[in-house]
């Protein structure tokens, strides 16, 4: 009788022992020190529906905030996604590879960074780029009878502003795809956006903040506010001016400077989503009742501002004025993040 | 099979024994980061505008502004005149940038008045008029009340909490921004 217990836990852990490591991808990745913030896997199939042919791959992810200590490749205001897949099953049909490996995204432009991690185990892809089509992805592709039955990737990473969403990676062997769910860059990033003072020191070159938005992203920025206005602001000269608005009097004056400013926020979230200064999304949430609801977007919020501004009305001015105010100070922003 | 299972059992008790132990704790992995997006490595080291650049930005006039701030709305009857919806409503404001102007300008709002009774499937089809009577306008903001004091009340006072509760329909488009919605009663309808 005891002989027989000794032989079955033996056994058991034998079995156990063997088979640990093909349990999750990746494995060798994990930190003693932290977790990640999130975890999943879960299985793609590719299928043949003609000849019945079928191939499955277990998927696993991992998403780090940019704090995380176990975050491989952290950057302020960004999120770390990191992606590992391994051939399962074949089917009736061997001798075939993963050839792609695609993780669709929002935001092809908001790829801060890509690639693959080394350090463990795993097939090396042959590269990692963002794509566009056939819908904005990152795609790892890997050689030709690289990625066989049994075999584990290296961990694919990408970097993007985006928050954690709901999405799909796809796969695909030969002309076959098949896709599963998984969490990806699917969310607005989250919102930090400046004050009308700081802009109007950043635009009169104030030396502090010459860092920010180098080069030609000032103009770049200036020039998108100013298309966001739908013609309200006529130039880049015209809403630096109204953004330099010194006086406390004229309501129409002060409402068009706050405004300039959320649509300097706006276009730097716009052109610039990864920036950690200053940024707003056309979609970011506004709660502006102040219910704890969301009821209404930034793009929503400039288009009243600006109708506001033109009523002519004192009163339609000063809500103007204070909404505009309100979004630059972030007190009406849903998500509000200081990276600073 | 008593040779096996004893090998087993052998290596069971020494894996027992090492992990028993009061070792140092398991190494941090070492991993490396192989980036193979070149788009990340763009370049950022582009020299800042100078200074006397920004003194001349500032020094520019201000351009023309329209006369004075009133109280009260406006209500410009060359939009209410484009306004000829079938489903019940009034037009308790509309507005554009050019009040002087004969014809509709480019950014234009509307607040409208209708009975708190009146059907989502009604207010849908007011909404799908106003913007659809409006479709050459860049911008347009539309406010459907059930309540003209709310439609009126400055919001500053209670941070738009009575007019918001009164909001019963929207439009909003802005060409420039990719916005194109409705919403009635608080439901996203597709324009």
């Amino acid at each position: 009788m005891k002989r027989r217990f000794l032989t079955s836990a033996a056994t058991l852990f034998c079995v156990a022992f063997v088979s640990a490591p093909a349990l999750a991808g990746g494995w060798w990745l994990k930190s003693p020190a932290c977790d990640p913030d999130s975890v999943g896997s879960g299985t793609v199939n590719i299928q043949d529906s003609v000849t019945g042919n079928f191939w499955s791959f277990e998927v696993d992810y991992q998403v780090f905030a940019s704090n995380n200590c176990a975050n491989p490749d952290p950057v302020n205001g960004s999120f770390t996604y990191v992606y590992t897949v391994t051939f399962a099953d074949e089917g009736p049909i061997s001798g075939l590879s993963l050839q792609n490996l695609r993780v669709e995204i929002a935001n092809a432009s908001a790829v801060v960074d890509a690639g693959y991690l080394t350090g463990g185990p795993g097939v090396q892809p042959a590269g990692v780029s963002v794509n566009i089509t056939p819908a904005n992805n990152v795609t790892a592709s890997f050689a030709d009878g690289s990625l066989n039955v049994g075999d584990t990737s290296l961990p694919i990473y990408v970097v993007s502003p985006y928050q954690p969403g709901a999405g799909v990676v796809n796969l695909q062997v030969t002309a076959f795809t098949g896709s599963g769910a998984a969490l990806v860059p699917a969310a607005l990033p989250q919102a930090c956006p400046c004050t009308t003072s700081y802009w109007n020191l950043r635009i009169t070159l104030w030396p502090f903040f010459l860092h920010d938005f180098p080069g030609t992203q000032l103009d770049q920025i200036e020039t998108k506010a100013v298309a966001l206005s739908g013609g309200f602001f006529t130039s880049k000269t015209d809403l630096v001016a109204a953004l330099l608005y010194p006086g406390l009097l004229d309501v129409r004056k002060k409402a068009k400077r706050e405004l300039a400013a959320v649509l300097l926020n706006a276009a730097a979230g716009e052109l610039f989503p990864a920036n950690t200064k200053c940024r707003l999304f056309l979609g970011t949430q506004l709660d502006q009742d102040n219910d704890g609801t969301p009821d209404s977007t930034v793009s929503a919020a400039i288009g009243q501002i600006i109708t506001e501004i033109q009523s002519n009305d004192l009163f339609t001015q000063l809500d103007a004025l204070s909404m505009a105010a309100q979004i630059d100070n972030g007190q009406d922003v849903v998500g509000l993040v200081l990276f600073h | 099979m008593g040779f096996a299972a004893g090998l087993c059992a052998g290596a069971l008790a020494g894996w027992l024994a090492g992990a028993g132990g009061r070792g140092p704790a398991p190494a941090a992995p070492q991993v490396r980061v192989v980036p193979t997006f070149e788009a990340a490595r763009a370049d950022e080291a582009a020299a800042a505008l100078g200074a006397p650049e920004a003194a001349a930005r500032a020094a520019q006039p201000d351009p023309a502004e329209p006369a004075a701030t009133q109280t009260g709305l406006p209500r410009a009857e060359k939009l209410v005149a484009i306004s000829r919806s079938r489903e019940p409503h009034d037009v308790l404001a509309a507005w554009d940038e050019d009040a002087a102007s004969a014809s509709p300008g480019e950014r234009r709002a509307f607040v409208l008045l209708v009975s708190p009774a009146q059907s989502d499937a009604s207010l849908e089809a007011l909404a799908r008029d106003v913007r659809d009577e409006n479709e050459d306008a860049r911008l347009l903001d539309v406010r459907v009340y059930d309540d003209a004091d709310a439609a009126r009340s400055p919001r500053v006072a209670d941070a738009g909490q009575r007019a918001r509760a009164h909001l019963v329909a929207e439009v909003q488009r802005n060409e420039a921004a990719g916005l194109d919605v409705i919403q009635v009663r608080g439901r996203r309808v597709l324009p």
